[in-house]
């Protein structure tokens, strides 16, 4: 299967943006580390900002990066949201209130809790009614999005944005899923032919090799939407080349990169 | 799109074990659900709950994986020959050529909710029964799935609320249509928690009574659990088959969780699933609502389904029989929809005794025979996330 990589967002500590991380994957800037930039999507109304989870946020803005860079527009486009552990902090708000009486929930925080929240804000924001599907993967969370995206792209010939975005839990939970880092990324996907990257992608069997960039923080790894980083450096650095992203614990997915 | 062929099917609900349990109790006019009992819940409602799961904990290799979430998943797989199917299926593509497709709101999020109960008061630690990977996470029903059938392509849960499992089917649909796989089980898995029962009774939209949907004093849902499951082929073994024949899918765009009013994506997830099809209204003969039995969800429905199909199109909503099961409503439904089309019979509506006079549909109450040709199932959900499916013959 083939796509087109149009344009590309990037959001995470000492990554603000893909104009930053492209230079530290290139292996023209060295990788600074610092907060990441607060997340404050242009279309969600500024009184929306207060209300939407910080979940939402990071993955509408990141959403926003990759359009903005192209100068496509968010209306009638297909998207494609994925995310490994989802909400956290709305979970454990949720599951605390659960515990302790009068055991209720707060319907805003409810209605949040779903995995497609960023998938609905998006909707809501940019007036599309165009198809969105939310998914989730375990560490192979990011080639799981890629590959439906791809595929869409592929079996319905149009543009898809591909969003993955996943946060650290709050503790208690964090203990479980001991991510580090917050990280998030899109990336425009148009069925060929068009400009941008080819990816070539195909299922094969067995673990995926090492591939993680020297340049990034080890700690990053452990976030699985920063795998979009290995296919990232592999665009950084303009030449063909090859990406093996793990997909789920039996297989990986091949992504053939050529400029 | 090609016609895809369905070559099994499986349903665990509150109807019972298996689709012939499921047929003969719509057929006798016995719904599902009961007053609620489930764990220590104490909300005035009533609930579609699946007999058994407490004492039912997954053994042997993939002890690993015991929740409610997926033992409801073993005991959905078990029923109808389903496990077989897929057998001889993975033995005719290769198992790394049958994908894996499922649809769940909630996973194992209620093994999360006990362990909140069971911090530890020094330190605030969960109880290490609580794993990620293989009960709270998402993605652990659908590798709970493919370890149990011993698949090996490609693997994935489909998220958006209560379409969840409807659009599981869209997208298996699609990666064998790219070659990516020969075949998918494509299901829904969702079981009773409290983050779902509290939740609605947030909102207000729990009713105290059996639910019934399109009744002019329809006052909100009733939460239920189930396992459902559909084995689609590139290609049927022999003879006709069920299939899948088109599917919509469309975002709201209005608000978290309320319908457009008119009903404007559901209008065109529709339109949508009938065009990809290639059919036109008047080929369908039934339509299984998404029907939760909310004020408001009934009217945005009953708008949508009279601005597409008119007034003449048979429908009714089985969420009286089976409760809404939430994530896994999608494949349920298409399950039930599936039975209709195979068995010649409209499902009725339980719980129903009149039909809100405001509305335009024709509304089938009772379980009555009837040879059916092209059925579609609509499913619905928060974050404005529609989705409907077209079913046939091929």
């Amino acid at each position: 299967m083939r796509v087109q990589l149009a344009a590309q967002g990037v959001l995470g500590e000492g990554l603000p943006d893909w104009r930053v991380a492209r230079a530290v994957l290139a292996g023209t800037a060295p990788y600074v580390p610092a907060a990441a930039p607060e997340p404050a999507p242009a279309l969600l109304p500024a009184t929306e900002h207060r209300r939407a989870s910080a979940s939402v946020r990071w993955a509408l803005a990141v959403g926003e990066q990759a359009l903005r860079a192209c100068g496509r527009d968010s209306a009638g486009l297909a998207t494609v949201f994925v995310s490994c552990g989802g909400d956290g902090a709305i979970t454990h708000q949720i599951c605390e209130a659960l515990a302790l009486p009068p055991h209720a929930v707060s319907p805003t925080r409810f209605h949040n809790s779903v995995h497609n929240a960023p998938a609905g804000y998006w909707s809501i924001a940019a007036h599309s009614h165009a198809p969105s599907t939310s998914l989730s993967g375990y560490h192979g969370a990011f080639a799981i999005g890629l590959l439906e995206a791809a595929t869409q792209a592929t079996v319905q010939a149009r543009s898809v944005l591909l969003i993955a975005y996943d946060l650290p839990y709050p503790p208690p939970l964090h203990a479980l899923w001991p991510v580090a880092q917050p990280f998030a990324a899109s990336l425009l996907l148009d069925p060929p032919p068009a400009t941008g990257a080819a990816l070539h992608l195909e299922l094969r069997a067995g673990a995926a090799k090492e591939g993680w960039p020297e340049a990034l923080p080890a700690e990053l790894r452990s976030n699985p939407a920063a795998r979009a980083l290995e296919l990232f450096a592999a665009a950084a650095r303009g030449g063909a080349t090859r990406v093996e992203l793990p997909y789920s614990g039996s297989s990986h997915l091949v992504v053939e990169v050529r400029p | 799109m090609a016609p895809l062929p369905i070559t099994a099917i499986a349903l665990a609900s509150a109807l019972g074990n298996g689709t012939g349990a499921a047929t003969q109790a719509m057929r006798q006019g016995q719904s599902g659900l009961r007053r609620n009992d489930f764990l220590d819940s104490s909300l005035d409602t009533w609930i579609g709950r699946v007999p058994g799961l407490e004492d039912a904990p997954l053994g042997g290799g993939l002890a690993h994986f015991d929740c409610r979430s997926n033992r409801l998943a073993l005991l959905g797989l078990r029923q109808d020959g389903f496990e077989a199917a897929v057998a001889r299926a993975a033995a005719r593509h290769g198992a790394q050529r049958v994908a894996v497709y499922i649809g769940t709101s909630s996973s194992g999020i209620l093994e999360a909710e006990l362990a909140f109960r069971q911090r530890d008061p020094a330190t605030g630690a969960l109880p290490a029964t609580l794993r990620f990977s293989d009960t709270y996470n998402l993605y652990s029903v659908a590798s709970f799935v493919q370890q149990r059938l011993g698949l090996h392509g490609p693997c994935c849960t489909v998220s958006a609320a209560c379409a969840s499992s409807a659009k599981a089917f869209a997208a298996a649909q699609r990666a064998i249509a790219a070659g990516l796989c020969d075949a998918a089980v494509v299901g829904g898995v969702e079981t009773l928690c409290f983050t779902t029962l509290q939740g609605f009774a947030a909102l207000e939209l729990l009713s105290s009574r059996p639910c019934r949907p399109f009744d002019a004093d329809r006052d909100g849902i009733s939460i239920g659990e189930a396992a459902a499951f559909a084995l689609l082929e590139k290609e049927a073994p022999g003879g006709e088959t069920l299939a899948l024949i088109g599917h919509g899918e469309t975002a709201d765009a209005f608000h978290m969780s309320t319908p457009h009013p008119q009903g404007l994506g559901a209008a065109q997830a529709m339109r949508d699933a009938l065009q990809l099809a290639g059919l036109s209204p008047g080929d369908v003969d039934y339509l299984n609502l998404h029907g939760t039995g909310t004020r408001n969800n009934d009217a945005a429905e009953n708008a949508a389904v009279c601005a597409v199909f008119g007034e003449q199109l048979t429908c009714s909503a089985t969420k009286g029989w089976t409760g809404h099961t939430l994530g896994a409503a999608g494949a349920v439904e298409a399950v039930l929809t599936l039975l209709a089309l195979r068995d010649g019979f409209l499902p009725g509506t339980a719980n129903t005794r009149r039909t809100d006079p405001q509305f335009g549909i024709r509304l089938a109450l009772e379980t009555v025979p009837q040879p059916l040709r092209h059925t579609m199932s609509n499913s619905f959900g928060f974050g404005g996330s529609n989705c409907s499916l077209l079913f046939g013959r091929v």
